[in-house]
């Protein structure tokens, strides 16, 4: 997934609500980093400005989530 | 590792003020926020001051550059404009409305005022603590109770990180990371929905109720068959004249996706529907939105050495003045939990008692009154219509709306009955409403 940078308004809803933490804010902005998103499509269901929808496997822009993986924190017990 | 005596998840309104007491009081602080400008508001936020005397349990004014808070007895700096808010319409989708007066001593309904400016205020406040190190980027993912404290986890777009701290402060808001990794989602709280929300900032709009709060209540408002308008005068970078006016759109689901996106819902209501001549000259000069996921609240806000403070333990908000005064008393309790070793019980019993939604009735009492949501149209215009002259007092004030308005229908159920039989018995259904059938939710 990918957010639409012109739609986003940085509210972060999506950042706290991806279950693979998959998402940052980066100046203002919501950025998926591609490596960790497993197309769950949480973010669109939560967005109020239909931002994230352009599927996408291939990175635009690239953070290393060490360590990342599928499902919050919570549930792998912190 | 250092270790902080109290690290704060979430620079908001809550937020802010446990740092600012905490700080104040000599305790190392380390405050994180997943934004990078604190001050900077993005999301939709109703920013209104509830001033009905009883709110949380507390009775909150604004005065001389501050908002007062009566029985915790203290005040918070607030440097920016405010608009008076006289009346709540609720309009029906033909256009009849159920009239609120203002029920205080001013006649004043509510007090709409700007987010930013109590933020930058607070901020600079902060700032100022010697003992106070902030770290902006950084989100807190989860925390872990510990023999004698916490490590939370943060992370950056760079890096991954964990602190170390004697007590943590959930103040990540409505979706919160932190409560949701101790598992409190699941073991102490019911879900409810999900809401997306969007905040269209306007100039230029002719408003023919000024100075007001106004609620469009009914399917016809919204192209997708639901959804929640709100539109009210707000401060705008402390212009108040023109006002700017904020409309917000909410969009409840659980199951089901909306399918018309809130900008849908904007270009119809400003453009197609019979209140198009508002915004004829209308110009959307800044944008907002939000997502929550909605639970019952969190009846026990600690757990271990965490403590959640404001939107996060809630029910949907606790508004941003509720934020501020848990903020008050969380901090409080703080720091005589780390002076003498017990404090925070006395926080958590503060918050069971006057947080309204820990009360069950209170739940029911919600449900009843959003039940006006589920009412055909026409039926809507009906009883709007049957309101007109009727003198109706209350406050904006999501706990004793439902009530007021549900009041004023029913002071015309005998002419229901006559006219609209089966309206009656549907409105009679709705006060029904049981705690059990209020509480009624899908699971997560």
């Amino acid at each position: 997934m990918q957010i639409d940078v012109d739609r986003c308004v940085g509210c972060g809803g999506c950042v706290n609500l991806c279950p693979c933490a998959a998402i940052y804010l980066v100046d203002n902005k919501a950025v998926i980093d591609q490596f960790a998103c497993t197309e769950c499509r949480t973010c669109v269901f939560v967005c109020g400005m239909a931002a994230p929808g352009v599927s996408c496997r291939f990175p635009q822009f690239i953070v290393f989530a060490e360590g990342a993986s599928c499902g919050s924190p919570g549930r792998r017990g912190a | 590792m250092k270790k902080y005596d109290v690290i704060i998840a979430g620079a908001g309104p809550a937020g802010l003020t446990v740092a600012e007491i905490a700080a104040g009081r000599g305790l190392q602080v380390l405050l994180v926020d997943m934004k990078k400008d604190l001050d900077r508001v993005f999301r939709s936020c109703c920013c209104n001051l509830i001033i009905e005397p009883g709110t949380h349990a507390e009775t909150v004014t604004y005065a001389q550059g501050a908002i007062h808070f009566e029985n915790n007895k203290f005040s918070m700096p607030y440097a920016g404009s405010v608009i008076p808010l006289r009346n709540s319409f609720k309009v029906s989708p033909c256009g009849n409305t159920i009239t609120i007066n203002g029920k205080s001593p001013e006649g004043y309904v509510a007090v709409s005022y700007e987010k930013e400016a109590l933020l930058q205020g607070m901020l600079s406040r902060v700032r100022q603590q010697g003992t106070i190190e902030i770290m902006t980027g950084v989100q807190a993912l989860a925390a872990e109770n510990v023999k004698g404290g916490v490590r939370v986890r943060l992370r950056s777009p760079e890096r991954r990180f964990t602190v170390q701290g004697r007590v943590a402060v959930a103040a990540d808001g409505v979706n919160s990371k932190i409560v949701e990794s101790l598992g409190l989602n699941r073991t102490r709280r019911k879900f409810f929905a999900r809401f997306k929300v969007a905040s269209y900032h306007m100039a230029n709009v002719r408003c023919p109720y000024p100075d007001s709060w106004v609620t469009f209540v009914g399917k016809g408002h919204a192209l997708g068959g639901r959804g929640q308008f709100y539109f009210c005068p707000k401060p705008h970078n402390g212009q108040i004249d023109p006002p700017v006016y904020e409309l917000t759109i909410g969009q409840p689901f659980i199951g089901k996706v909306p399918t018309v996106t809130p900008l849908e819902e904007l270009e119809n209501l400003t453009k197609k529907s019979r209140f198009a001549s508002w915004f004829e000259h209308m110009e959307v000069i800044d944008v907002r939105a939000a997502t929550l996921n909605f639970y019952t609240p969190l009846v026990n806000p600690i757990e271990g050495n965490v403590v959640a403070v404001g939107d996060c333990a809630a029910f949907i908000e606790t508004y941003v003045q509720g934020a501020i005064m848990y903020g008050f008393q969380a901090a409080n309790a703080i720091v005589k939990h780390l002076e003498t070793g017990s404090g925070l019980e006395e926080y958590a019993a503060s918050w069971g008692a006057s947080f309204e939604y820990n009360n069950p009735e209170e739940i029911k009492k919600a449900t009843q009154g959003f039940g006006l949501h589920v009412l055909k149209d026409d039926d809507l215009d009906y009883l709007f219509g049957l309101t007109q002259g009727d003198d109706i007092r209350g406050f904006v004030n999501e706990f004793s709306d439902p009530d007021t308005v549900r009041n004023a229908l029913y002071a015309h159920i005998e002419q229901v009955r006559i006219e609209r039989p089966e309206l009656a018995v549907t409105l009679q259904k709705m006060r029904e409403v049981s705690v059990h059938d209020a509480l009624q939710v899908k699971k997560h």
